[in-house]
């Protein structure tokens, strides 16, 4: 139910659609798909399955958050088109708004929430 | 060399995600990782690991496309009437998601149905094309073979004289047509190598009695049939692309078979498949020609039989209306010749029943025996699922308590088992269309092998089989698990050890299955008893280091007996200087090898019997050292000499049934004894030599008469035994060459080592053998999962019971003989319940066994053993844990 809220176009982002674009947002140049799993699996220290991180990237393509670039194939893709993901001035924006939110909510609470 | 990931999973993927750039996107990325894996574990990992990504990934944005839609209708208001398909879409790739998620216990319930379709499905594929695919003539029910019967020889399916099938021809009137065949062997001279070529003669009518096309030019018909009628020759389709290249120029053009010429005049159809249950010195392979029989004025006297008679019926004419008839018929001819006729009768036997014959009990006891691992499988894959669904039972509770109906519960469950079984259905069609090309291309001793494919009804069957597997699995354990509510569910919670009717099921499910394989295992023990004692009895002699090879003559330089006999003498001789060969014997009609002829006898100290009532001996032509050579001991008296030649007294070898049959008690050398062959031929017994058992253990054993080749000579081949020291198979191009130097337009042909032969022999039996005892060890394997599963469960459910017996003082062999006494209980009855049943079915295996009663106890009795050892060691391994769980964790657990 509360993701679904959170699918809805200019609506406040999900939880992993946050760490989505924050991983994107990591990488300089933009970040393939499985640069931005790596990254997350990493640093929130959970398991991402590829089929929530695809459908999470297209629906934030859908929602003009991300925006995506072709780049070169390789031997290993057996020809198959590689892209790159970029975050937009929307997603960018979106991002502020709801770090931004939790960035507030959390003021006075570092003793509690610690340094995580 | 990069590898490609499983095509299959690639183009489901695709399926499931639409043609779009991002499908690209999606598939580049897993080849990308699949590559890696590969290189990081193994390709078969790799393998796996990408069929579970690609279902994960295509089920989970599926969904999550699909909720993005469903979201958008609810709000938009519109494409009402889909909903109800996209609701269901969601639940199905739930269900495929809940499934790939648990890949061990998805995988081990798809290998269990997989294996069970695909032995279901070879059976009834193996089945169907032998016993249920119509034969491929026109109306083929009308089709009947017609044997002569020797009521007092109990023989039933005896050839037929050419004078009994002339007078049925023109004086029955229940068949529309009726044809002769005999099956023989030519030499194909003039073509290069010369080749000695499987020949039917037949009847122009059998031709069209069994509607018979012509790919090109014509068939033979009635005036081909006539004596002095130019020699004519039909190829099969086969050999006219072999041997000529399937050149259209070869109608017209002239073969030389047998030395003597004939004109091509057609090509038969491939289509076109007949084969003749004997054959008289056939070459082993398919027919290739086929040329007119042709009778003379005496064959309406003469009483050798030696043809096959196939009939078809009138429209309308019953098969007792035929028999009726052709009984009449035979009662006139044993008034007109009570010679010749006495004690013969007629018997008629469908087609398809002639063509199946004894293998029918045996194809179906093996279905049988399938689909028992069917059921097996089917309660294992229960057990796992209802397992399984008690540890649902929290998910159930709650879904039932946030409002999902016991139906839309249901639904979900049955078609997670309905993908399990599709998934299993699948896999076990592919597995089966492998099974089934390895079986058919080692099985030459099936009937109708050609028949047998995955065809239209082999597929609905394995659709059938997979849908009943669904119901049978997948039903109890969505009622179990969707039956309770939340409060029950809650009130359960406490309870020892699950809910007392789901354990019953279960229990019951596991006695089922234990009975059935045990059913098996008792099967195939008495099998494999027959078997042990086919190989035990032997044939009569060492088949080991021997070689068998056959030489036909023909043309004008044979036309006389002593010239057939000296080509065989100088070839003896000649092989015998072989390096290699220690020694070489010659027969016509090599055991092992198929039908050879027999003749009525008498013994000339004794009063002559009725006709009806003249004893029957089996008879062969050898060279006198035939019997060092197989090493068949000599009893009484001694064998041919060299001193045995044409003009001297007439000497017969007898062996050791016939003498004992005919002189109890006595020594039968010096006896005398007649034949009625051609003349009165009255021989004196040389001596006795022991029984071979020439068509295979199985052979009831019968008077043999053996006479030196010299002396009396009815056939224009023999067969060579050789004894080699070494491979007998690599003697075979000496011995061709030694033929060549003697005559090169001989050919060499069924060379092959006798051990071969003995094998052949067995075949059937060892298939059978083999077959079951892999169902009864696949029934074994699955009722021994069965009872740890249920052992295992029940004790997991009675830990904290167990914990508190051992806190009190209960050491660690009461809690194993605890558990232990539950399966045991379960063995016990289930034993009981599977001995009384094998004991019930036992009599189908009648036809199969081997000097071993069906009822055999020791087998039954060792049988039980096996299953109750490993019966105990199922239930043994989980009394082991439960007796080193540390009670305090027990008690604290609940």
């Amino acid at each position: 139910m509360k993701r679904s809220k959170n699918a809805e176009p200019g609506g406040p982002l999900g939880e992993f659609e946050q760490l989505v674009l924050l991983a994107t947002l990591q990488q300089r140049d933009g970040a393939r798909a499985r640069e931005i799993r790596a990254r997350i699996e990493a640093s929130a220290g959970r398991s991402v399955s590829r089929g929530a991180l695809y459908a999470t990237l297209d629906r934030l393509v859908e929602k003009d958050l991300l925006n995506w670039e072709l780049e070169e194939s390789t031997p290993a893709r057996g020809g198959l088109a590689s892209r790159r993901f970029l975050v937009t001035e929307r997603g960018l924006q979106a991002l502020r708004r709801s770090v931004g939110a939790v960035m507030t909510l959390s003021r006075g609470l570092e003793r509690l929430l610690g340094e995580a | 060399m990069l590898d490609r990931p499983p095509r299959f999973a690639e183009f489901l993927l695709r399926r499931l995600l639409g043609d779009g750039i991002s499908t690209d996107f999606v598939l580049g990325d897993l080849r990308e990782e699949f590559q890696e894996q590969v290189e990081r574990s193994s390709r078969g990992r790799a393998w796996l690991w990408y069929w579970g990504e690609a279902l994960q990934v295509g089920a989970r944005m599926q969904i999550e496309r699909r909720k993005y839609r469903t979201k958008r209708w609810f709000r938009n208001e519109h494409q009402r009437t889909s909903i109800v398909g996209e609701i269901m879409q969601i639940e199905l790739l739930q269900a495929i998601r809940f499934l790939t998620r648990r890949p061990a216990f998805s995988s081990v319930i798809v290998l269990t149905v997989a294996l069970a379709i695909a032995a279901t499905t070879v059976a009834f594929a193996v089945v169907d094309g032998a016993l249920i695919e119509p034969l491929p003539y026109t109306a083929p029910e009308q089709l009947v073979v017609v044997w002569e019967h020797n009521v007092p020889r109990n023989q039933e399916r005896n050839v037929v004289s050419s004078a009994n099938y002339l007078d049925w021809r023109e004086s029955a009137r229940s068949f529309s047509g009726m044809g002769a065949i005999l099956h023989s062997s030519a030499t194909l001279t003039g073509q290069g190598e010369p080749e000695r070529i499987g020949t039917a003669v037949t009847s122009a009518s059998l031709l069209q009695v069994l509607d018979a096309r012509a790919l090109i030019g014509r068939l033979y018909s009635e005036p081909d049939d006539r004596e002095g009628a130019d020699g004519v020759v039909v190829l099969s389709e086969g050999f006219w692309q072999r041997r000529f290249g399937a050149d259209r120029g070869i109608i017209g053009r002239s073969l030389m078979l047998n030395g003597t010429p004939r004109t091509v005049i057609g090509v038969l159809d491939r289509r076109f498949q007949f084969k003749p249950a004997f054959s008289f010195g056939g070459t082993g392979a398919d027919i290739e020609l086929w040329v007119p029989l042709r009778f003379g004025e005496s064959a309406r006297q003469a009483g050798g039989r030696y043809l096959q008679v196939v009939g078809r019926l009138r429209p309308g004419v019953t098969v007792p209306q035929v028999r009726a008839e052709m009984s009449a018929l035979a009662t006139r001819a044993r008034e007109r010749f009570p010679v010749r006729q006495a004690g013969w009768d007629v018997n008629l036997v469908p087609l398809r029943d002639d063509i199946v014959g004894e293998t029918r009990t045996m194809l179906l006891v093996i279905f049988g025996a399938v689909c028992f691992v069917l059921l097996i499988a089917c309660a294992n894959v229960a057990n796992l699922l209802m397992t399984r669904a008690t540890a649902r039972q929290t998910e159930m509770a709650v879904r039932s308590a946030l409002g999902a109906g016991r139906a839309r519960l249901m639904r979900q469950l049955l078609l997670e088992s309905v993908l399990l079984a599709a998934a299993g259905g699948l896999a076990g069609v592919l597995l089966a269309r492998f099974l089934l090309s390895a079986l058919i291309a080692s099985a030459r001793d099936i009937p109708r092998v050609d028949a047998i494919a995955l065809d239209g009804s082999v597929l609905g069957f394995a659709l059938l089989a997979s849908l009943i597997t669904v119901l049978l699995f997948g039903l109890a354990p969505a009622l179990q698990s969707t039956s309770v509510s939340a409060a029950g569910w809650l009130k359960d919670r406490g309870g020892a050890g699950g809910r007392i009717g789901a354990r019953r099921l279960r229990s019951a499910l596991v006695v089922v299955q234990v009975s059935l394989s045990l059913v098996l295992l008792i099967g195939a023990g008495l099998l494999i008893r027959s078997l042990a004692n086919r190989i035990a009895l032997g044939v009569g002699f060492d088949p080991q280091h021997l070689l068998t090879a056959t030489v036909g003559l023909s043309g004008e330089r044979y036309q006389e007996a002593p010239a057939q006999s000296l080509f065989f003498e100088q070839l003896v001789d000649r092989v015998r200087t072989l390096p290699g060969v220690s020694a070489v014997g010659a027969i016509t009609f090599a055991p092992l090898s198929g039908t050879g002829p027999a003749t009525s006898f008498w013994a000339l100290d004794q009063p002559r019997p009725t006709e009806a009532n003249l004893p029957v001996a089996d008879i062969r032509w050898v060279h006198r050292d035939y019997f060092r050579t197989l090493g068949i001991p000599v009893i009484a008296g001694e064998t041919f000499t060299v001193a045995d030649q044409e003009n001297a007294r007439l000497r017969v070898v007898i062996n050791q049934t016939g003498a004992t049959l005919l002189w109890p008690g006595e020594s039968a050398v010096g006896k005398r004894i007649a034949m009625p062959w051609n003349d009165t031929l009255v021989a004196e017994v040389a001596g006795v030599v022991s029984d071979v058992r020439h068509d295979g253990p199985d052979t009831e054993l019968r008077t043999m008469l053996y006479w030196e080749h010299r002396q009396l000579r009815a056939f224009n081949n023999m067969t060579l035994i050789v004894r080699t020291d070494g491979d007998p198979a690599l003697l075979a191009p000496s011995l061709r060459s030694a033929v060549s130097q003697l005559d090169a337009s001989l050919p060499l042909y069924n060379a092959q080592p006798m051990t071969q032969l003995f094998a052949d022999t067995l075949a059937r039996a060892r298939f059978a053998t083999i077959a079951l005892g892999l169902f009864a060890l696949l029934a074994l394997i699955l009722a021994a999962i069965g009872i740890y599963g249920v052992i295992a469960y029940a004790t997991q459910q009675r830990f904290r019971e167990i914990g508190i017996r051992m806190a009190l003082g209960a050491d660690r062999a009461s809690v194993i003989g605890l558990v232990v006494k539950q399966g045991v209980a379960l063995l016990a009855g289930a034993i009981v319940l599977g001995a009384a049943g094998a004991a019930g079915l036992s009599s189908l295996l009648e036809g199969l066994v081997f000097q071993v009663s069906t009822t055999d106890p020791l087998t039954f009795v060792v049988m039980a053993g096996l299953l109750g050892f490993v019966g105990f060691l199922a239930s043994w391994l989980p009394a082991r844990r439960a007796s080193r769980i540390d009670p305090v964790n027990a008690i604290r657990a609940e």
